[in-house]
């Protein structure tokens, strides 16, 4: 399914940031990131990251540290935006 | 000294409870962390020789803490019917309790039935899931607790077993030292091997080094599992609350996330249960472990809370205090790597529901008394209380 311009943008966005907090070297955007070896323990650092890069205040009702893929993850942001 | 630190923004519920587990750490000396000021300031007292010091980094670590826990909420899974009005009977050293030593008791009468009692309980508490009966060895490879990534999260707690290395001369030197000695000799320590191996600081970790380099069944393995337990918990080895000796009993599950998850969700209706047909007033809500001062410590404790990883059995004590005589712990796959263990093609992961025991005697007592006739059916009724009610 083609993804659309602004979701594209984001997920590609968001693999570049889950690489570089979990020190990774590729990861695909239906991935589990935590099987891939992201560590829980940088969960919080990329949850900063993201806040930051995305300018948006992500909710502490764990759906953050439950989002396992990219995909899941540009999905949180975007819910964060839509609230 | 009373010393108070400004905190650069008012600590949370939960900030004021996790801030304390890392505050204690700094210094021994450090004593009545409570905060002021609707949480605003962060209060202790401590040696005059150590204020200023002590101050700077109990900021530190309060402002990384609560940066950490943004506003992370405590989630109540569970409240039973007599926490809304909890009433205690009894108080914390009953007749039969006796302080060894720091950390170390031993119990006989009431208290020692009722360890019993808890302990068989809570193994039967287990039986729904036919789990595999394991004695576990009370001393734990060094290497095991590297892997469990220990020293690295709790150094402070562990206690390493030593002993003379394979050196006649060496020993002989120790022995001729202690001849006419009272006490063990200082230099004792210099003298010993490093410790191959550690006092068991949880006895779910065997279970996990049993597996090491296997591939489970696809419906996943379940344990039994009690031991004795030891952490160092420095000047807060007072009473049965916390203590250096203890034991745990455990239920463990190793298989597949959404077997090992649905799995914890029966566990956690059965402790439910357990609480109210013993009137305990209690909790089971989210919490964190306290983890030493390290770089991770909060971003550790963010994903336990956040992500729901740790249920804490809550008990209610005098003076608003509580007591975690339990908890039911999700680990992801996080051991399954550590032990290159799989199933289906993925690493293991892993769900423990873990009672430490003597805890339970201590609330219990305090909550119900030293009097078994006011005891709950289920307890006065029980083989181990036989012929004291």
């Amino acid at each position: 399914m083609a993804e659309a311009p602004d979701n594209a943008g984001d997920l590609e966005q968001v693999i570049a940031l889950i690489l570089k907090v979990g020190k990774l070297s590729r990861l695909e955007p239906d991935q589990d990131i935590y099987v891939a070896g992201f560590s829980s323990t940088r969960t919080l650092e990329l949850l900063f990251e993201v806040e930051d890069i995305f300018s948006v205040q992500i909710p502490d009702d764990g759906r953050f540290p439950a989002a396992r893929t990219a995909r899941d993850i540009v999905g949180v942001i975007q819910g964060s935006r839509a609230s | 000294m009373k010393v108070v630190v400004a905190l650069p923004s008012p600590a949370t519920e939960m900030a004021q409870e996790e801030i304390p587990k890392q505050i204690a750490f700094l210094s021994k000396n450090i004593t009545d962390i409570t905060f002021e000021a609707n949480g605003a300031q962060l209060v202790f007292h401590a040696p005059e020789s150590e204020v200023e010091s002590l101050r700077e980094q109990a900021l530190k670590v309060a402002s990384k803490m609560q940066r950490s826990l943004r506003g992370l909420a405590r989630k109540l899974v569970f409240r039973s019917k007599t926490a809304d009005s909890p009433v205690f009977l009894g108080e914390g050293l009953a007749p039969g309790i006796h302080i060894m030593d720091r950390g170390q008791v031993a119990l006989e009468g009431l208290p020692l039935r009722l360890y019993r009692y808890f302990d068989r309980t809570l193994e039967a508490l287990g039986t729904p899931f036919s789990p595999e009966p394991l004695l576990t060895p009370t001393l734990i490879p060094s290497a095991t607790l590297v892997k469990c990534d220990y020293f690295r999260s709790f150094p402070h707690v562990v206690s390493f077993v030593g002993h003379l290395p394979e050196d006649a001369a060496l020993v002989e030197a120790f022995r001729a030292r202690h001849e006419n000695a009272n006490e063990l000799d200082p230099k004792a320590l210099t003298e010993m091997a490093p410790p191959e191996a550690c006092l068991s600081p949880a006895v779910c970790y065997h279970a996990y080094s049993l597996n090491r380099n296997r591939d489970l069944p696809a419906q996943g393995l379940r344990y039994s599992v009690v031991g004795r337990c030891f952490r160092y918990e420095s000047g807060k080895m007072t009473d049965l609350r916390r203590l250096w000796e203890f034991t745990m009993r455990e239920i463990v599950f190793l298989g597949m996330r959404e077997n090992v998850l649905a799995l914890r969700e029966q566990a956690l209706k059965l402790v439910s249960q357990y609480l109210e047909v013993h009137s305990m007033a209690g909790e089971i809500r989210t919490a964190s472990d306290p983890f030493f001062i390290v770089p991770d410590a909060g971003a550790k404790t963010y994903f336990q809370i956040s992500s729901e990883t740790k249920y804490e059995i809550s008990l209610m004590l005098p003076d608003h205090e509580r007591l975690a005589a339990g908890s039911l712990n999700y680990h992801t796959d996080f051991f399954g790597r550590a032990f290159a263990c799989n199933v289906g093609g993925l690493p293991m992961e892993s769900v423990c529901i873990a009672f430490g025991l003597e805890r339970w005697v201590y609330a219990f007592m305090a909550q119900h008394g030293h009097n078994p006739k006011n005891y709950p059916e289920a307890v006065r009724s029980a083989p181990e209380l036989a012929g004291c009610v």
